[in-house]
């Protein structure tokens, strides 16, 4: 196992023993990606600095469908 | 998995994403759906609380990780995410709470990422663990993008009448699922169901 991916695999060991129960992650293309690459960015999540909430923030501007809708249907 | 397996699964799937929607938190009557509104609903209905990390890191691989634990759950996703791809992968992931059984979770991610690594050409993931893709991103595209504004929007959009970014950047959705949206296969596997659910109004 290259050391990226023996790294990966120690810190989800230890989450593990914290109580982690699944990992999933959210790909983009793979075409030019090994094991060591996807590992290493992995554990740059890992160590990354990050700004934590505990509500998504969702800044986008709604409108009501009747008011969206016509004008999408009309272009 | 069998075509009628997967129909079943899907039917399952649209029975608990048209719950979500039909509540009148979600209010889906406003375009783009409230992404804000169905993460409260799915971290009350799966008793987790959701944490959001939004990470000052750049992958060409990966554009975002969720982390589950028995009363939490971690969704991390890299700040130079576009709100598009911010709401689609956040939603993608909180699929995964809503939607997975415990025989879909990880227990061997070098296992897993050697399994998409793996799978270039065709899919290389275990059964269980596509499966939970393959339901997430279904769940994903019915919350942010329902059958109720994909029918109406179908035909302009197969005649040419409506380009895949207009309608991409007024529901706040990355093109490419507009896109699965509109596919042949999708509209196979989730219409018949959603027509059915309709009829039964």
């Amino acid at each position: 196992m290259n050391p990226e991916t023996s790294k990966f695999s120690a810190w989800h060991e230890k989450e593990r023993g914290k109580g982690l129960l699944d990992i999933k992650f959210f790909t983009n293309n793979l075409s030019n990606t090994t094991t060591e690459i996807f590992s290493r960015d992995a554990n740059m999540i890992t160590s990354s600095e990050y700004n934590e909430t505990t509500e998504f923030n969702d800044n986008v501007e709604r409108n009501p469908a009747s008011q969206v809708l016509p004008m999408l249907l009309k272009l | 998995m069998s075509d009628d397996a997967q129909t079943l699964q899907v039917r399952d799937l649209i029975t608990t994403t048209n719950e979500i929607l039909s509540t009148h938190e979600v209010n889906n009557e406003d375009i783009p759906i409230n992404l804000e509104e169905i993460i409260r609903l799915i971290e009350r209905k799966t008793n987790a609380k959701i944490l959001f990390r939004e990470g000052s890191w750049s992958s060409e691989a990966i554009r975002g990780r969720l982390l589950r634990y028995e009363h939490k759950a971690v969704i991390e996703y890299a700040s130079e995410l576009n709100p598009c791809w911010r709401r689609f992968v956040t939603c993608k992931e909180c699929c995964h709470l809503l939607l997975d059984s415990e025989t879909m979770y990880t227990k061997d991610p070098v296992a897993l990422i050697n399994q998409l690594i793996g799978g270039q050409f065709s899919s290389n993931l275990e059964p269980e663990a596509e499966l939970s893709e393959y339901m997430a991103v279904i769940g994903a595209i019915e919350l942010l993008f329902p059958w109720k504004y994909r029918k109406q929007l179908y035909e302009k959009y197969i005649n040419q009448e409506i380009s895949l970014y207009k309608i991409a950047s007024t529901f706040r959705i990355p093109g490419h699922y507009v896109e699965i949206a509109f596919g042949e296969k999708f509209i196979k596997l989730t219409d018949p169901i959603h027509t059915e659910f309709a009829q039964k109004k």
